[in-house]
């Protein structure tokens, strides 16, 4: 008589044995690793604003974190901090949307050229596809050319020479040319730009969109660097505003779940993409309360436990030791002040402009422009 | 008193760092000489904030307190002003050299003007982040000055690049490494970034009610720079005539009325 399914599964099959009766600490939802990083391996990060501890991590830890467009050498490091260079591969800002990076990566190549691909501000220009990059933006139309053909040859030699992207899914919810249907990363009146109705609408991706767009980035990819591999995960962050006609955690919930499934999706039909479960061990709760006093902000010990499993399965020799385990014991509020003057708040003050939508709502009045 | 009911002597503090003692040197020319402002006479009296009386210029670590010596220095009871030349040796810092990744910048003010094309363009943002990093300790303590007292102040700017030939007579007087005719920076670099240090110095002024007490024309050379006879005797000061011309302006800024108020 043939033996039931089940009999034979690893614990990790079990809720009993994998969650409920494991300390929450050490739940770990990580079954295998498809493959690993090594101390050579490039790996890039991109995506929403929790993927940047993703990289100061692989820094910490003496990983070959890339860096294509680099602060040069006569900025201080503070200064590079500002300007945002290092924070990830390539001087993007954050990608919260699977479109923004279809879309960076179809600009860099030239195969794409947005109507509207300046913001003058009288005089200061803005990025509208990192209007935040650097204080103060572009001091005139020439300096913003030059600085975008560096970084478009960064996002370039990003794609070309990485070995693992980790890519960081945020958002489902995107403001888009009604022209072009380009995407901006903020609704434009946020943090630069104009806002008309006539000229930009709301759009929120469903998944067969975001699956479209991560098999167009995945082919992009492959068509420059075949042997690259590809990690998503999906940002347990939850939306700072929506621009939908519901709550905003209704809308959170709907935005991760599509991001969920379609990482799964693109997880099971390429070989090269692994699914890291970044969400399930901040947002499900089970492994602790991992969420500030404003139950948005992913605490310390939450991006610790993250990373700490990263590590565990995708990092060759594992989390046990070196600098990436003193730094995740450190983040983990082991030695709190200590931790802070070793430097590490900074790999705590993410750079996250979609706050700005918040802001703009508290100074610009009741709804952000163009909010239904 | 003056016609105008005013004190014969128009009395001033001066503090500062290096670019002091020029300013000092000036004003007691003037002095020597009987100059007067508005039918006043001037008399200032100069403190050198890197004596050891001086530093650090704080008195706690939160830096919440200025060090009461400097306190102490404000409190003169007889100044009409204060007189301020806060840093301003940044920018060379930034753009004396060149390092081996070479740089230039575009300058919002002056956006056509032609670039090293040897050299990587980073954004004006990157050299004002920079500056500001290098500039933040000395803004501070200009912060802290403003809080601590109630008089009319004036920040006087700090002189323009030095000419090429000046720096290069005196390669090590203020640079740890040598530098050279190959790796020194070129003079629009040099005076590129002067200018984007002395909008911010301008900026910092205008937000604190510090009046703000500018390099007159006169001051620079056909090249933009300082011009040579009023370079002091190193790579990157000023002479005494600079400081006469720089306290006689900053003399009348402050004497003029509801001009220099805090």
């Amino acid at each position: 008589m043939a033996r039931p399914p089940y009999s034979d599964l690893p614990d990790s099959s079990y809720w009993r044995r994998a969650v409920g009766g494991v300390a929450p600490e050490a739940i770990d939802p990580v079954v295998v690793a498809p493959f690993q990083i090594g101390a050579r391996t490039k790996v890039a990060a991109a995506g929403s604003c929790f993927a940047q501890h993703i990289g100061r991590y692989l820094k910490a830890a003496g990983c070959a974190y890339l860096v294509t467009e680099t602060a040069h050498p006569v900025m201080t490091e503070a200064a590079a901090r500002a300007l945002n260079y290092g924070v990830y591969t390539a001087r993007t800002g954050n990608i919260y949307t699977a479109r923004q990076l279809r879309q960076l990566i179809e600009r860099a190549y030239g195969r794409v050229q947005p109507a509207d691909d300046i913001w003058d501000e009288g005089g200061l220009f803005l990025d509208p596809f990192r209007p935040t990059i650097q204080p103060g933006g572009f001091n005139s139309r020439r300096e913003f050319e030059i600085d975008r053909i560096r970084h478009f040859s960064a996002v370039r030699q990003a794609f070309e020479t990485l070995d693992v992207l980790v890519f960081t899914l945020g958002l489902t919810e995107a403001w888009r040319s009604r022209v072009d249907g380009i995407v901006y990363p903020l609704c434009p009146g946020v943090s630069g730009g104009k806002f008309s109705p006539g000229a930009h609408e709301f759009v929120n991706f469903g998944v067969a969109d975001v699956v479209d767009d991560l098999a167009a980035v995945l082919q992009a990819l492959k068509a420059v660097n075949p042997p690259a591999k590809v990690i998503l995960t999906v940002s347990p962050v939850p939306l700072a505003a929506t621009a939908e006609p519901q709550h905003v955690l209704t809308s959170t919930v709907y935005s991760k779940s599509v991001l969920r499934v379609a990482a799964e999706m693109a997880a099971k039909a390429h070989e090269n993409v692994a699914y890291f479960p970044s969400y399930e061990i901040v947002a499900s709760g089970m492994a602790g309360n991992y969420f500030a006093a404003d139950r948005r902000s992913v605490t310390e010990a939450g991006v610790a436990h993250v990373m700490r499993i990263f590590a565990e399965h995708y990092l060759k020799g594992g989390a046990g030791g070196g600098a990436f385990a003193e730094i995740v014991r450190k983040a983990a509020g082991a030695v709190g002040p200590q931790a802070r003057a070793a430097g590490l708040e900074a790999a705590f003050a993410v750079m996250c402009d979609e706050e700005a939508l918040d802001a703009a709502a508290v100074l610009a009045g009741p709804r952000p422009p163009g909010a239904t | 008193m003056t016609g105008a009911g005013l004190p014969p002597v128009l009395n001033f503090v001066g503090l500062g760092h290096s670019h002091v003692v020029a300013l000092a040197k000036g004003a007691y020319a003037l002095e020597a000489k009987g100059a007067e402002v508005g039918g006043r006479a001037i008399c200032g009296r100069f403190r050198y904030l890197y004596d050891a009386d001086f530093t650090p210029p704080f008195a706690d670590a939160a830096r919440s307190r200025l060090n009461p010596a400097i306190e102490a220095a404000l409190d003169d009871g007889a100044a009409d002003f204060v007189l301020l030349s806060i840093g301003g040796n940044e920018h060379n810092v930034v753009s004396i050299r060149q390092p081996a990744r070479r740089f230039d910048f575009i300058l919002g003010e002056a956006s056509d003007a032609p670039l090293d094309p040897k050299a990587e363009i980073v954004p004006e943002a990157a050299i004002r982040e920079t500056l500001r990093d290098y500039m933040n300790e000395n803004m501070r303590v200009l912060q802290a000055i403003r809080a601590t007292c109630n008089l009319p102040m004036a920040l006087v700017e700090p002189p323009p690049p030095l000419p090429r030939a000046q720096v290069l007579a005196y390669p090590k007087e203020f640079f740890r490494s040598q530098i050279d005719q190959r790796s020194m920076s070129s003079d629009l670099l040099r005076r590129k970034v002067w200018r984007v240090q002395v909008g911010m110095m301008r900026q910092a002024c205008a937000a604190l009610g510090v009046a703000y007490v500018e390099t007159p024309s006169d001051m620079f050379g056909a090249d933009g720079l300082l011009k040579a006879s009023v370079c002091g005797q190193d790579a990157t000061h000023a002479n005494d005539a600079y400081g006469e011309t720089m306290i006689e302006l900053a003399a009348r800024l402050m004497a003029a009325p509801a001009q220099g108020s805090g």
